[in-house]
């Protein structure tokens, strides 16, 4: 047997790896590591369930990666040009599948107490990894997950479907060896069916995970790649979006005059893409309608009163209203990064301002952006926290605030290519920030007001500064050519 | 003197002692000195990651060097007025361009920002080049993108049109035609163009002037008849040709050491001196491979 190709086929993941940031890796691991090591010292009795999660959790994440650069080495014009490849793809998936849904089911058998027998636990842990594998390749299946259990118990699929439940577990209890047997027979005919060799439908199916798995890998990179990436869906759902911008684009050409204000309209839309306020725009009244949709739905179906359960989530709404509202301005400075071979024929426009005033105007156009975002998210926020009676929420806003200034107010042309990690860092400071602020309210009873002004006051000072390296810098555009 | 190659004081474009550097690379330009002269098409020709495309963003304001001057149409490249930038066209290397808009929107919005716009010859371009006018640019193929890419740079009808490979995904009747509007853009406007390219019998087509770029410098520039003409390939001792050279006036170009003291040279003869018998006649490929 020649072990060599396996390990070629095995180890992919690992050589291919994204090096371009490894600080911002290690930095994630290290705040991993020590949330772990954190619970632990609180919770000391908890330890060998915790460090076995984490196992878990890990093992989970390297079968993540496994199957995801098996699928993208499953190229149709390999699979079918190149001898054995596919069997050895197959054989290796398989391999892999089996001792990690070992592996893990193992660890959660020795080192959590009260757990169901080790067989349906291998059942389990072999099912997830399954649906991971398929999820990754068919993006409808998370859909599936967010909102099947809603619709499952919320329409009575459970009371339905419980003889038949109930007939498999008579069945489990008899034979559940057999039937472990023949589930994992099923499972791994599923995983085998992740490939494909090099037929129609192999194409076909390569397409949509490539296309997805660019679109994530871009996303990462602060590009975004729009709905068009998930399918004729996505593309029907993303047609409005594009309707409104190119109205705004005719709108602004139609109103074009040699003024400054009329010349960066007509910029912005090239320099912030996907990222356009108007874009975001829709996007976050889309994002809005869903949750709101789906919250209705979820508690309606559940059987309970939104009032009853307003207060209980207002956290996690904020989070979520936050994330929305705030992260996109953040990446305003990768779009800066993306639309830098366009902005060498802006610069050549007659109009387009030169030099200070051009990186006035540039680092403006993003501060317009985020500070508008930023008000009317603290302002969503504000109707939450007075809703829920829980004025604390506030504390994400305050700590967003500065960041506006310190993240945005960056000399464009000596910015590097965004990183993952680039993309992570504002979202991460922004949480910390809110969590800081509200860290500070609750255990030194700083009032919001104090929070408020301390918050203002950093954004300005920050703002101030930023502002004046910035614009004594070189010309902002094209974006990143002195890196 | 050739009418595309008239004699002028003022240059449409003026590099001198520029060099640039970049971090992570090096040098690239190296007290580099180039004149674009009103009229001049101009084929630069260089080796891969020669610097060609530095060189051109350079000439257009778009990379600020580390030393020297940059002057196009008398002002200072980094901060031309909307005077001047008007009167620039300019067709990247990339042309997977603006690929959210469609070619009508594209079109709309650069000539939202020009004070001259020839509708017309855009008309005809896209009707010639058959581009749809409402497919999304990212969905053309690359040879359309291209030439959408060099309409959008004619429309206005620059005075100074600089084109980085403006050919490389055309097909060879895509090119010809880029070529004839190219023609006729110099001859009936005097439009100062200079281009890089790979493909050398496109320049023999419409490159009346050939500049070499070669270790970040232009190691020579001339009219490409004149060239051919006066450019031979010399081999002997090194004693022979230096006598040879000085006798008639010659200019080395390129030395080349061969076995038992002796050498290959590429030499530029002065205008009107008969050429000795045993030298070689070189062509654009020679020229190429030679000096840069």
């Amino acid at each position: 047997m020649n072990t060599a190709a396996y390990n070629q086929l095995l180890l992919a993941f690992w050589r291919q790896r994204d090096r371009e940031s490894p600080w911002g890796r290690r930095a994630m691991f290290a705040l991993a590591v020590l949330g772990l090591a954190l619970s632990i010292y609180l919770v000391p009795q908890l330890t060998a369930p915790l460090l076995a999660v984490a196992a878990a959790l890990v093992l989970m994440s390297l079968w993540t990666a496994i199957i995801i650069s098996l699928m993208q080495q499953n190229h149709p014009h390999v699979a079918r040009c190149v001898p054995r490849h596919l069997r050895q793809t197959l054989e290796t998936a398989l391999v892999s599948w089996a001792t990690l849904s070992l592996a893990c089911a193992a660890l959660l058998w020795f080192f959590l107490q009260k757990m169901p027998s080790f067989e349906l636990l291998l059942l389990g842990a072999a099912a997830l990894l399954t649906f991971l594998g398929w999820a990754l390749r068919e993006w409808q299946l998370w859909l599936v997950i967010s909102i099947g259990p809603v619709l499952f118990f919320g329409t009575g699929l459970d009371r339905r479907l419980a003889p038949f439940v109930a007939a498999v577990r008579e069945l489990w209890l008899a034979q559940p060896l057999t039937l472990l047997g023949l589930s994992l027979l099923v499972l791994g005919w599923a995983v085998a069916s992740l490939f494909g060799k090099g037929d129609d439908a192999h194409r076909a199916s390569y397409t949509r995970f490539d296309r997805i798995r660019r679109a994530s890998e871009d996303s990462m990179r602060g590009k975004y790649a729009g709905a068009g990436a998930f399918g004729e869906a996505g593309k029907w759902l993303s047609r409005p979006f594009e309707l409104a911008l190119s109205g705004w684009q005719r709108y602004a050409v139609s109103r074009a005059e040699p003024t400054l204000p009329s010349v960066m309209r007509r910029a912005e839309i090239v320099l912030h893409g996907r990222q356009h306020w108007l874009y975001q725009s829709l996007g976050i009244v889309l994002g809005l309608v869903i949750a709101a949709l789906s919250f209705m739905l979820a508690f309606a179906l559940a059987g309970q009163g939104l009032q009853e359960n307003w207060t209980k989530g207002a956290y996690g709404m904020a989070i979520g209203m936050a994330s929305m509202g705030f992260n996109p301005a953040f990446g305003l400075p990768n779009m800066l990064w993306h639309s830098r071979r366009e902005q060498a024929l802006l610069r050549l426009l007659p109009g387009m301002p030169q030099g200070v005033a051009l990186n006035r105007a540039v680092a403006w156009t993003q501060l317009r952006h985020a500070l508008c975002a930023w008000a009317l998210t603290t302002a969503g926020l504000g109707l939450l926290a007075w809703a829920a009676g829980e004025a604390a929420l506030m504390c994400m806003g305050f700590g967003a605030l500065p960041l506006c200034a310190g993240w945005l107010l960056r000399p464009p042309s000596r910015m590097k290519a965004p990183t993952a990690w680039a993309t992570i860092a504002p979202v991460m400071a922004f949480i910390f920030g809110g969590w800081g602020m509200y860290a500070l309210h609750l255990m030194l009873h700083l009032p919001l007001l104090v929070l408020a002004s301390l918050s203002l006051v950093t954004s300005v000072a920050l703002g101030a500064w930023r502002w004046r390296a910035l614009v004594a810098a070189p010309a902002a555009l094209p974006a990143g050519r002195l890196a | 003197m050739s009418t595309h190659f008239p004699h002028t004081e003022t240059p449409s474009a003026e590099l001198a002692g520029v060099s640039l550097s970049y971090a992570k690379h090096g040098p690239v330009l190296k007290s580099l000195d180039w004149q674009l002269l009103p009229g001049q098409v101009v084929g630069l020709l260089g080796r891969n990651g020669s610097g060609k495309t530095t060189l051109l963003e350079t000439l257009l304001g778009l990379r600020e060097p580390d030393a020297g001057t940059v002057r196009v149409f008398g002002q200072d490249a980094g901060r031309l007025d909307d005077a001047a930038r008007a009167r620039i066209g300019y067709v990247p290397q990339q042309s997977d361009l603006f690929e959210g808009f469609t070619p009508a929107q594209l079109l709309a919005y650069f000539k939202s920002f020009y004070p001259r716009w020839n509708e017309a010859k855009v008309e005809g371009l896209m009707s010639r080049w058959d581009i749809a006018r409402d497919k999304p640019i990212r969905k053309l193929s690359g040879g359309q993108q291209q030439r959408l890419s060099i309409i959008r740079a004619l429309a206005h009808e620059p005075d100074l049109l600089v084109l980085d490979e403006p050919v490389a995904s055309l097909d060879p009747v895509g090119r010809r035609d880029f070529l004839r509007e190219l023609v006729e853009q110099v001859l009936d406007r005097g439009t100062t163009v200079v281009f890089s390219t790979h493909i050398l019998s496109d320049l023999e087509r419409v490159a009346f002037n050939l500049a070499f770029l070669s270790e970040g410098r232009i190691a020579l520039q001339a009219p490409l008849d004149e060239l051919l003409e006066q450019v031979r390939a010399f081999t002997g001792t090194v004693t022979e040709l230096a006598s040879l050279f000085s006798r008639l006036g010659a200019q080395p170009l390129k030395r080349t050491p061969l076995e038992a003291g002796r050498e290959r040279v590429l030499a530029r003869l002065p205008a009107g001196v008969a050429v000795p018998l045993d030298a070689q006649a070189v062509n654009l490929e020679d020229l190429f491979a030679e000096l840069t």
